[in-house]
């Protein structure tokens, strides 16, 4: 399956602000391809995060809004939602960290591994980032592009007009620049799914299309 | 702290304060020090608003000293609202004064005659207390701004806001912070109420002229405070997360896990959390021009509050906690950023706890009084409570009196008392911890998380289900014994993943006090303040029946998980077996 089915929007931000993309991050994007592996096959050889970060940094990943202790069993299927979180605090943000001493505390809603096959076949998954790991991972995320639904997309634009009005260096829809006014009077809600790719003022070269990553 | 100051308000000629030797309090600090008071001197069985209750405010055994954390105090009494005994502490400046003031505790005793309210003034020369009606119905807001006008910027003030003068069960305790504004609130179980009953408006304390309290071995405490603040820094919670985002970067975390309770405690999911969140509240303070990373008081390195702006950029409020921004947003379905911030604002003006009154909202709501969602209403109620509206009297006193008068039957409380920000159905352990809490469902009575480094019952499998009831009764344990220190609770996540860390806790208590603080002693002193707590509430009336969460939560699945809570009453009653 490849991105360029979609629209696709390039925008050149200030760098300072870029944090205003981040609730697009934190309500879930999309990835499109081989699904049926696990959580950590998928975060490190598919998202291509790091293990070290994986081990150090991501304390808590939900699956499908279960808890996972064990990246190596909890299996990633077409449709799935992976969250991923740094360590949180408070004593239910402590039980929620993978095999963490109070995950007994939260037993009747932590992953059980399910015994099914793991062969590799397309599928389409939301990735959520919260907290430190949307600031963390963010940036290049966002530099690479994600896929989107266009009414999420209608709707933080709507919601954050100002901030990126005040941000906005420049925007090109599907590789024509478009001024800011149109930007915002795109019907992106009737979009099903839209590309978008943000970058710092700086950073402005053309992306390669790495939205779908698999 | 070689003092505690005794205030009669009933006494012959009005009210009469006397500073009086530790006795057989030498040693403790907040909560260990005000449950003892209450245990030892205030009759179970008496009405928490007679002149027979105590109301008893005590810095942490730490405070007032240059220990990192250690500006937390704890305000006790028998509570107007569980009927059982009660603590609940605060940040802000007010340990660290009140330690520098020589005191550790000040006890309102009796009540006074008639009408009159009072102000009291405490300073290195002695106290003061003058009957002042002029403060009556006043906000904390405008009383404090009063309070500075009379005694200069160099003051903190503990006060009453209009709920505690009505006597309302869900009134707080205020503290100001280090702008000398009242946002710190001993919240829990109408603490509030009982100040209104002894004719206290407000306590100023001035500790001007005051050194810090110095520890008996200044090298040791010097060493162990630097490896404490490092162990702090370097732990991604107390390091990053909570200065990154505060409290309320809990909201989608606990979405996601399918345990933030929505609609009063229908649903695990709030389709609007992302418009809350801790993410959302941190990136508008930051377009508004206010400020994410904040301490409460002087000597936190956490920092994990702040301050929120309204969309012209003018201060409206702290930053709300995440159980604020659940209690009036989630609970209520409210996704409303700026409504919540107001909300917390005539929370804080009013005197009354955020947790009590968002619950209680949406029990109205359940009742009809508002629809769910309905910020406006929401806020409107609130407004009734700070006006003293027949409405408001009743929506004061908190959800499970609400619940009654208007025949709900859903209505999360324990022992009186309304449940925070976790739906026990999904997180279980929380909810042994708010089933047997002497407090009533308080997330904070089991939170320091230490079981395994304290080995309290053995070494715990963090993996099994059975291992939550021995969890919770560690945590509690901890928990009440960090209470004692007046060390803010969120330093027991570096000494969960950091034993040296725990080991510079230990320390830093061995070198202020001299004595050489043990693990063992930590637990003996948890076990201690607990055993004083549960005493009382047996001769209260408690039994082992009150530790039960309400049968709908056994009943009813909670979506999206389809849960119940699954704990056997017979599991319950073994939290306390030690």
């Amino acid at each position: 399956m490849n991105s360029s089915a979609f629209p696709s929007l390039l925008l050149s931000f200030e760098p300072g602000r870029i944090f205003i993309f981040f609730q697009l991050l934190e309500n879930g994007f999309i990835i499109k391809g081989k699904v049926g592996c696990s959580v950590k096959e998928f975060l490190c050889n598919r998202m291509f995060i790091e293990q070290e970060y994986l081990d150090k940094r991501i304390q808590t990943i939900f699956l499908n809004g279960k808890p996972v202790d064990d990246v190596n069993s909890a299996m990633v299927k077409d449709g799935s939602t992976i969250s991923i979180s740094a360590a949180m605090p408070g004593l239910a943000g402590a039980m929620m960290r993978r095999g963490g001493a109070l995950a007994s505390m939260r037993s009747g809603i932590s992953y059980v591994p399910a015994e099914t096959g793991s062969d590799s076949y397309e599928g389409k998954v939301t990735i959520k980032f919260f907290n430190l790991i949307s600031r963390e991972l963010g940036p290049e995320f966002l530099k690479r592009g994600i896929i989107i639904e266009g009414k999420t997309f209608s709707g933080f634009i709507g919601a954050n007009r100002k901030i990126i009005e005040e941000g906005l260096f420049s925007a090109e829809k599907d590789g024509v620049k478009i001024e800011t006014e149109k930007l915002f009077n795109i019907m992106w809600q009737d979009k099903s799914e839209l590309v978008l790719k943000v970058t710092g003022k700086q950073d402005n070269r053309t992306m390669p299309d790495t939205a779908t990553l698999l | 702290m070689d003092k505690i100051l005794r205030i009669n308000m009933g006494a012959e000629g009005g009210p009469r304060a006397a500073s009086v030797s530790l006795g057989n309090y030498a040693g403790l600090g907040g909560r260990a020090m005000t449950s003892a008071i209450v245990a030892k001197e205030v009759p179970p069985l008496c009405h928490p608003l007679s002149a027979e209750n105590k109301l008893v405010i005590a810095p942490g055994l730490l405070s007032g000293s240059l220990a990192a954390m250690s500006g937390r105090i704890s305000v006790g009494c028998k509570s107007p609202l569980t009927g059982g005994i009660k603590e609940a502490n605060s940040g802000g400046q007010g340990a660290q004064v009140l330690g520098r003031l020589g005191y550790a505790a000040i006890v309102l005793e009796g009540a006074p005659n008639g009408e009159t309210i009072y102000k009291v003034f405490i300073n290195k020369d002695g106290v003061k207390i003058t009957a002042d009606n002029s403060l009556k119905m006043l906000g904390n807001y405008d009383l404090v701004e009063k309070m500075k006008k009379e005694y200069g910027d160099k003051i903190s003030c503990i006060s009453i806001g209009p709920a505690g003068e009505m006597k309302m069960s869900a009134a707080s305790v205020a503290f100001t912070d280090m702008e000398q504004r009242p946002t710190r609130h001993a919240g829990r179980g109408g603490v509030g109420a009982v100040m209104g009953a002894k004719g206290v408006k407000v306590i100023v304390l001035d500790d001007t002229g005051m050194p810090n309290r110095e520890p008996k071995n200044p090298d040791k405490f010097k060493e162990a405070n630097k490896n404490f603040v490092q162990g702090l820094k370097k732990h991604p919670v107390t390091g990053e997360g909570l200065p990154a985002y505060g409290t309320n970067v809990l909201t989608n975390v606990i979405n996601e896990a399918g345990g933030l309770p929505t609609n009063n405690f229908k649903t695990g999911r709030f389709a609007g959390a992302s418009k809350i969140s801790g993410e959302t509240q941190a990136a508008t303070e930051t377009a508004r021009g206010g400020v994410v990373t904040h301490g409460c008081h002087k000597g936190c390195v956490i920092r994990c509050s702040g301050i929120y702006n309204d969309k012209d950029g003018n201060f409206l409020t702290k930053q709300p906690e995440y159980e604020t921004i659940w209690a009036h947003g989630a609970n209520c379905g409210i996704d409303d950023l700026d409504a919540i911030a107001l909300m917390d604002r005539l929370d804080d003006d009013y005197g009354i706890d955020t947790i009590e009154m968002g619950a209680t909202i949406a029990v109205a709501m359940d009742a009809g009084l508002a629809k769910f969602g309905d910020a406006k209403a929401a806020i409107n109620l609130v407004k009734e409570v700070g006006k003293g509206t027949h409405l408001g009297r009743i929506l004061g006193n908190g959800a499970a009196v609400t619940g009654k008068v208007f025949g709900v039957e859903r209505v999360p409380v324990v022992k009186g008392q309304s449940m925070p920000a976790y739906d026990p159905r999904a997180v279980q352990g929380m909810g042994v911890t708010y089933a047997t809490s002497t407090m009533g469902a308080d997330h904070t009575a089991g939170y320091a998380v230490t079981a395994n480094i304290l080995g309290v019952g053995g070494k715990v499998d963090a993996l099994k289900s059975e291992g939550q009831i021995d969890l919770s009764r560690n945590l509690q344990i901890a928990t009440a014994a960090i209470d004692s220190t007046g060390m803010c609770l969120f330093i027991a996540f570096a000494i969960l993943d950091q034993p040296d860390t725990f080991q510079a806790y230990m320390d830093i208590i061995s070198g202020f006090t001299g004595l050489n603080m043990t693990g063992d002693d930590f637990v003996a002193l948890g076990k201690s303040v607990l055993k004083n707590e549960r005493e009382f509430n047996f001769q209260a009336g408690f039994s082992s029946k009150h530790d039960r969460l309400p049968d709908y939560f056994k009943n009813e699945p909670l979506p999206p998980h389809n849960v119940t809570f699954a704990v056997k009453d017979e599991d319950l009653d073994k939290v306390f077996n030690w």
